[in-house]
């Protein structure tokens, strides 16, 4: 039996549907998470398809600032040209293909080709071929400027992509997720965020095994319990909470576009800032929101939007699919302009020591990541369940579904539409 | 012995304190206010930038309480880490003061059924490191510790002991 051989369908394979659910059992098959067919095709129905963030406004903030990212393995610059607009390109030149931009950030007025010189300026136009007049006189430069990203969209300084330009708006991808984006813009108190230089971290296993842990309220104080046991025995320095197996407070969400939240019920709290400078910042949120919005804006809140961007307390995390079993993390700090440097500083180092590359807490989960993808691509098993709440969470009529903190409800929201958008097309 | 043997000798100790997992005896060698920085960029200020690793010996207490008494997951089974110091340069700054550069190469590999992805990996830590010291009344202190890592800009996998 040979079970790398590529199934006829995406969607009529030997495993049937990778998800299938009914009132009982929410199940994906296995080789969603391993199969380098299904990885290709994730790439192209997901990644090349839909919206993929790009980055936050404040990384290229004048005129000339750029940053090279990447939309699934497709090299990106992202630009602010001379009028203020941020663009985004391909990482290509038009002439033989060179790579084009070899820092990950940086300024310039042009962007030159290491190949043959060719130069292309902010808004992505070829500016100059070196040694024009070898080239034929109609030789059609107008067309020969960087290839763009077909759509570039903004909400609240998130700067996101599409290679398709037949994307809906990010507006309406975005849909019940903007409410909580808000929430967490709110924390800003009237100021705005500026990123910190990414935490980048990597892991030999496959890029959903990450996008599934961020909102996951289940398995905290479990993979985590050395961590927390820890922070209990140093008067909870960390988090300011207390730890119990199963979190009876808070709540999970999914959306049908696909985003989840994981909301604790109360603030993500350290004592790295003073009671007093705390007193004073919750006392200016109140003052622009009132008390029962400052309480949801300061919520200890995890949000994915699909399919790679999370936003959290104090930084966004980028997932970056590698390979089928090799994912890149970068998860960039949050700093407030103009909030007190204790704060700031606060949640830098909270971020770093929690969950940066050698975190206290994020190590752990790399770790089951691994043994999970180890495991799952073996034969013998053909699915894995996301059950937990599946027969008590509660629907709206938009087809939001809210569960307990230890649901998998926004897990599940996740793996519908990864579904949708695999099934939709079959190759 | 001369004070630049001494600091030598501590400097051989603190790697060997680490390579055999005595995280205890290793944290008695900073001082109370000791920083530890592993730097993404060493040339910024750690309150505002990011780095790998920047604590006081507080955290770094809770680094130990983990990794020695708690069982984390990411180091069970343990890594078994080799720590190569060379290129080592001492000054001292009169006499209760001095500093040590040398050139760390770590060599982790992890125990436990190594065919597995994750268990099965080496990881190399090569790094520019300076200590800076202090005599105390119960004699040397580590004040700093910083590595700044070649591979400080790119993706870490998997830093889950104290290098
Ligand atoms: S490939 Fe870029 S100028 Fe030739
Ligand atoms: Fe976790």
């Amino acid at each position: 039996m040979d079970l790398e051989a590529p199934p006829p369908t995406w969607t009529a394979d030997r495993f049937g549907p990778f998800v299938t659910e009914d009132a009982t059992e929410f199940k994906v098959a296995t080789g969603a998470y391993h199969r380098a067919d299904v990885f290709q095709a994730e790439l192209k129905k997901i990644f090349y398809s839909t919206w993929i963030y790009l980055g936050h406004e404040s990384e290229i903030a004048a005129p000339g600032d750029y940053k090279a990212t990447w939309i699934g393995q497709q090299s990106v610059i992202l630009v602010r040209d001379a009028d203020g607009v941020a663009r985004a390109f391909l990482n290509i030149c038009r002439h033989r293909g060179a790579g084009l931009c070899r820092e990950e950030q940086g300024n310039t007025k042009l962007f030159v080709c290491p190949y043959h010189g060719w130069s292309y300026g902010l808004d992505g136009r070829l500016a100059a071929i070196v040694d024009r007049s070898r080239f034929p006189d109609d030789f059609p430069t107008e067309e020969k400027g960087l290839i763009p990203v077909a759509r570039v969209e903004s909400y609240g300084g998130l700067i996101f992509g599409s290679l398709n330009a037949a994307v809906e708006s990010l507006d309406s991808y975005l849909g019940e997720a903007k409410p909580h984006i808000d929430l967490w813009l709110g924390r800003c108190a009237g100021g705005r965020y500026r990123v910190a230089a990414p935490h980048r971290y990597a892991y030999r296993a496959n890029w959903k095994l990450q996008a599934e842990n961020v909102y996951d309220g289940y398995h905290a104080h479990f993979v985590h319990r050395s961590a927390y046991n820890t922070f209990q025995k140093f008067d909870n320095a960390f988090t300011g909470r207390q730890y119990t197996a199963i979190r009876s407070i808070g709540q999970t969400r999914g959306f049908p576009k696909g985003h989840g939240v994981l909301q604790a019920g109360s603030p993500l709290e350290n004592k790295f800032v003073s009671a007093e400078i705390r007193q004073q910042y919750r006392d200016e949120l109140e003052r622009l929101n009132g008390k029962a919005r400052t309480d949801e804006i300061l919520e200890n809140r995890h949000m994915l939007i699909f399919p790679s961007v999370v936003i959290m307390d104090n930084n966004i995390r980028v997932i970056q699919p590698r390979a089928v079993n090799h994912t890149e993390v970068y998860s960039y700090p949050m700093i407030i302009e103009g909030a007190h440097d204790d704060i700031n500083s606060s949640r830098l180092h909270d971020v770093q020591t929690r969950v940066g590359p050698a975190g206290i807490i994020g190590v752990d989960d790399l770790e089951v990541f691994h043994g999970a993808q180890t495991a799952m691509s073996g034969p013998g098993v053909e699915s894995i369940t996301l059950s937990r709440g599946l027969h008590l969470e509660e629907q709206t009529p938009s087809g939001e579904r809210i569960g307990a903190f230890t649901d998998e409800t926004p897990q599940r929201a996740f793996w519908r539409r990864w579904q949708a958008d695999m099934g939709g097309a079959q190759s | 012995m001369s004070a630049e043997a001494e600091i030598a000798k501590l400097v051989m100790l603190e790697a060997r304190l680490l390579d055999e997992f005595r995280l205890d005896e290793w944290l008695e060698l900073f001082s109370a206010d000791a920083t530890y920085w592993l730097p993404i960029d060493e040339t910024a200020d750690p309150t505002f930038t990011s780095s790998i690793i920047h604590e006081t010996r507080d955290i770094l207490a809770m680094r130990v309480e983990q990794l020695m008494r708690e069982n984390r997951h990411a180091q069970s089974p343990r890594s078994e880490i080799v720590r190569c110091v060379t290129n080592l340069d001492i000054d001292l700054d009169g006499a209760d003061a001095a500093t040590a550069r040398y050139n760390l190469i770590a060599i982790e590999t992890r125990s436990g059924d190594w065919r597995q992805p994750g268990l099965g990996e080496k990881h190399f830590y090569v790094g520019r490191s300076r200590f800076d010291f202090r005599r105390h009344a119960e004699g040397w202190r580590i004040t700093a510790k910083q590595v700044v890592l070649l591979d400080r800009r790119q993706p870490i996998e998997a830093l889950s002991f104290i290098l």
